[in-house]
C-alpha cells in the first residue's frame, strides 16, 4: 500500500464518519434504557419507541405527514411530468425561463417559500391549512420530477417512438404505452425523492399548519422545546429507516448517480 | 408486398436552400430489393422516411400498388422499418417487442403468439422470447428489430443503416441472414446505406444518391461495371482518375492518342478513370495495347495481387493492381503501363 492509497482510504473513512457518526449516535440512544439522550447509553430498551408511538401529537401528525406527502406525491408527479414533456418537446420561446422557474423551489429558501405562500393564498380567501399544505408541498416536489423526467427523456432516443407509429400505433397509444413505460423509471425516482422531501419538510410548513394540521418535523419540533427525552431519537431512527428505504428503492428502479449527476 | 413507386419527390428543410431530396422517381417491384447508396447529407434517409410517412414531401406521391399514399400517416401505411439505433421497446421482452406491431393492429392473442413463435424462429432467436433487449448481443438485437418489422407482414420493409453498429464480422453475417430472409419470405424491401459493399451484397436494385438527386439507378453489376458519372465511379470505389479529351474517335490522354470505342458521343473534354485491377507493367511498351509510359515509385506485395504506384510525365500517379508478383522493373527504372478496353470508362465534365 503507497503512502497516498493510505491516504486517500484514511480521509474517505473520516468523511464517512463525519457523514455517518451523528446517525449512528441518534440510532444508539434511542434504546436508551434511562431519561435523558446520554451515550454511552444507560443499558438497552426499547421503552422510547413505546412513548413515541403512544403520544398523539406524534402519531397524528406522523399520519397527517404520510397523507400529506401521498396527496402532494399524487398531484405534483403529474404535473411534473407534463412540464418536462413541454419543456422538453415543446416549440415555444422561454423555454429555458419557464425550466428555471419550474425549478425555482430548489433555489429559493423553504422560509420565503413559507411565507409566500401564506399571504398570497390568504389574499384570496384561502385559510384552510390542510389546502394550503398540500399547494405548499406540490411545489416542493415539482422539481424534482420536473428533473428526472427532463433527464429520462433526454436520454430517451426518439426512434423507439417512430417505431411504435409504424407499427401502427396512434399518438396516444404511443404516448401510454411507449413513451410512459419507458419514462417510467425516472418518474418513479422523482416521486420518491419528492415523497422525501415533503414527508421531511419543517420550512414551508411551518407558515402553513394550523392547530388541528400539523406534520410530523414540526412536532418533532415543538416537543423538543420542552421536553429532551430519547423518544426524539426513537422517532429519529424510525424516519432514518423510511428514508433509507426510499433511496433503496431510487436506487434498484432508476440508479441514485443518474439521478444526482443530471 | 406491395410495388412502390416515387414520384418526383422532393424535400426542403426549414431554413435549407438547396432541397434535401430533388425531384428523387424511382420504381421498386414487388418483392424486389432497392438500395438507397450515397455519403451522408446525400438525401437517402430523407428520402426513406418520406416512403415511411415519418416525414411529408413538399412535392410529388409516394405510390404502394399504385394508390397514393402521400398524405398517409405512418401508422396506417402497413410498413415495417428497422432504424439505425434499432428503437427497440426497451421496457419490453423480446416476444412483447414484436408483439407490439400486431397488437396496434387488432390481432387477436392466440394469433398473434403464433405469428410471433413463427417470426422469431424465423430470425433464429426462439429460445430469447423473454429477455429483454438490454440483455441480448447487438446482433441478437439486430434480428428482434428486424422480427418484429417483419411480423406486421408489411407491404414495403423499410431498413435505415441498420448494420453500421456491428463490427465488420456480424454484419457481413447479419448481411446474408437479411438476404436469405428476405427472399425467402418476399418482401419488398427498401434499404439504406452509406457502404457500397453492402450495397452490392444485398440489392436487386441500387440506386446512388448525390446531394438529394438520384445520380444513378441500376443493377449492382451495372453501377459497379458502368458507372454513369464521375461522382458514382468514385463512390463505388474506383480511382485512377486522369483529365482527357475524346475527338473524332480518338482519345487524348496525356499527351498520347488512343483509339475510342466506348460509348459517349459527345466530343471535348472529359475524366477517364482505369480500374486498378484491368492495368499491366511491363519494362518495354507492349505490342497491341494501349499504354502509357511513367516512372515505378512504390511496389507493395500484397499476397494475391500486388500493388504498383506508377508516376506519368505529368506528374500524376496512377495505382495499378496486378497478379504480378515481382514488379518489371527496379524503382525510379521507366516502365509501361498498359490496359484492356473494358477498364477504362470516360466521363464527361
Amino acid at each position: 500500500m503507497t503512502g497516498f492509497t493510505l491516504f486517500r482510504r484514511v480521509g474517505a473513512g473520516a468523511l464517512y464518519t463525519f457523514l455517518l457518526a451523528p446517525l449512528v449516535f441518534v440510532i444508539v440512544v434511542s434504546f436508551n434504557g434511562g431519561t435523558t439522550p446520554k451515550f454511552p447509553p444507560e443499558g438497552f430498551s426499547l421503552q422510547w419507541y413505546g412513548v413515541a408511538l403512544s403520544n398523539p401529537n406524534f402519531t397524528g401528525s406522523a399520519l397527517t405527514s404520510l397523507v400529506l406527502a401521498t396527496a402532494a406525491t399524487m398531484v405534483g408527479t403529474p404535473l411534473g411530468v407534463a412540464a418536462a414533456f413541454g419543456i422538453a418537446r415543446g416549440r415555444f420561446p422561454g423555454k429555458g425561463f419557464l425550466e428555471a422557474v419550474f425549478l425555482s423551489p430548489l433555489i429559493v429558501p423553504g422560509i420565503v417559500i413559507g411565507v409566500a405562500l401564506l399571504v398570497s393564498l390568504a389574499s384570496i380567501g384561502l385559510r384552510d391549512a390542510p389546502i394550503r399544505l398540500l399547494i405548499g408541498h406540490v411545489l416542493l416536489i415539482l422539481p424534482y420530477v420536473l428533473r428526472t423526467t427532463l433527464a429520462g427523456l433526454a436520454s430517451f432516443d426518439r426512434a423507439v417512438e417512430e417505431a411504435a407509429v409504424t407499427l401502427g400505433a396512434g399518438r396516444a397509444q404511443v404516448l401510454w404505452h411507449v413513451t410512459l413505460p419507458a419514462l417510467r423509471p425516472a418518474i418513479l425516482a422523482g416521486a420518491a425523492f419528492g415523497f422525501i422531501i415533503s414527508f421531511d419538510d419543517a420550512a414551508v410548513s411551518i407558515f402553513l399548519i394550523d392547530a388541528h394540521a400539523t406534520t410530523l418535523p414540526l412536532a418533532i419540533m415543538s416537543y423538543m422545546q420542552y421536553n429532551f427525552d430519547p423518544s426524539i431519537a426513537a422517532i429519529s431512527s424510525m424516519l432514518i429507516a423510511l428514508t433509507l428505504a426510499g433511496a433503496v428503492f431510487i436506487e434498484r428502479g432508476f440508479g441514485l448517480k443518474r439521478f444526482l449527476g443530471n | 408486398m406491395a410495388q412502390i413507386s416515387l414520384r418526383n419527390l422532393t424535400k426542403y428543410y426549414p431554413g435549407g436552400q438547396v432541397p434535401a431530396v430533388d425531384d428523387v422517381s424511382l420504381d421498386i417491384p414487388a418483392g424486389g430489393f432497392l438500395t438507397l447508396l450515397g455519403p451522408s447529407g446525400c438525401g437517402k434517409s430523407s428520402t426513406l422516411r418520406i416512403v415511411a410517412g415519418l416525414s411529408d414531401p413538399d412535392g410529388g406521391q409516394v405510390l404502394m400498388d399504385r394508390r397514393d399514399v402521400t398524405r398517409l400517416g405512418a401508422q396506417k401505411r402497413n410498413i415495417g422499418m428497422v432504424f439505425q439505433s434499432l428503437a427497440l421497446f426497451p421496457h419490453l421482452t423480446v416476444a412483447e417487442n414484436v408483439a407490439f406491431g400486431p397488437r396496434m393492429r387488432g390481432v387477436s392473442a392466440a394469433d398473434r403468439k403464433a405469428r410471433v413463435e413463427r417470426v422469431l424462429s424465423i430470425v433464429e432467436l426462439t429460445g430469447f422470447a423473454q429477455r429483454y433487449p438490454h440483455q441480448l448481443s447487438g446482433g441478437q438485437q439486430q434480428r428482434v428489430a428486424l422480427a418484429r418489422a417483419m411480423v406486421v407482414e408489411p407491404s414495403v420493409l423499410i431498413l435505415d443503416e441498420p448494420f453500421s453498429a456491428l463490427d465488420r464480422k456480424l454484419r457481413e453475417a447479419m448481411q446474408l441472414e437479411l438476404y436469405r430472409i428476405t427472399r425467402e419470405i418476399g418482401v419488398t424491401a427498401l434499404f439504406v446505406t452509406h457502404d457500397q459493399e453492402e450495397a452490392l451484397t444485398l440489392s436487386d436494385q441500387i440506386a446512388v444518391m448525390n446531394h438529394g438527386r438520384v445520380e444513378q439507378c441500376g443493377t449492382p453489376r451495372e453501377i459497379f461495371a458502368a458507372p454513369q458519372t464521375r461522382f458514382v465511379a468514385e463512390f463505388m470505389g474506383l480511382s485512377n482518375f486522369l483529365p482527357a479529351r475524346i475527338d473524332d474517335g480518338s482519345l487524348e490522354i496525356e499527351g498520347q492518342r488512343f483509339a475510342w470505342t466506348g460509348r459517349m458521343e459527345t466530343h471535348g473534354d472529359c475524366d477517364v478513370a482505369l480500374r486498378p485491377e484491368g492495368l499491366w507493367l511491363s519494362a518495354d511498351a507492349p505490342a497491341g495495347a494501349p499504354a502509357l509510359p511513367g516512372v515505378l515509385r512504390q511496389a507493395i506485395y500484397q499476397g494475391p495481387t500486388s500493388s504498383y504506384t506508377v508516376q506519368l510525365p505529368s506528374g500524376r500517379s496512377l495505382v495499378a493492381r496486378t497478379a504480378q508478383a515481382e514488379a518489371p522493373a527496379a524503382i525510379g527504372a521507366p516502365v509501361w503501363l498498359s490496359w484492356t478496353q473494358d477498364s477504362l470508362l470516360a466521363f464527361a465534365k
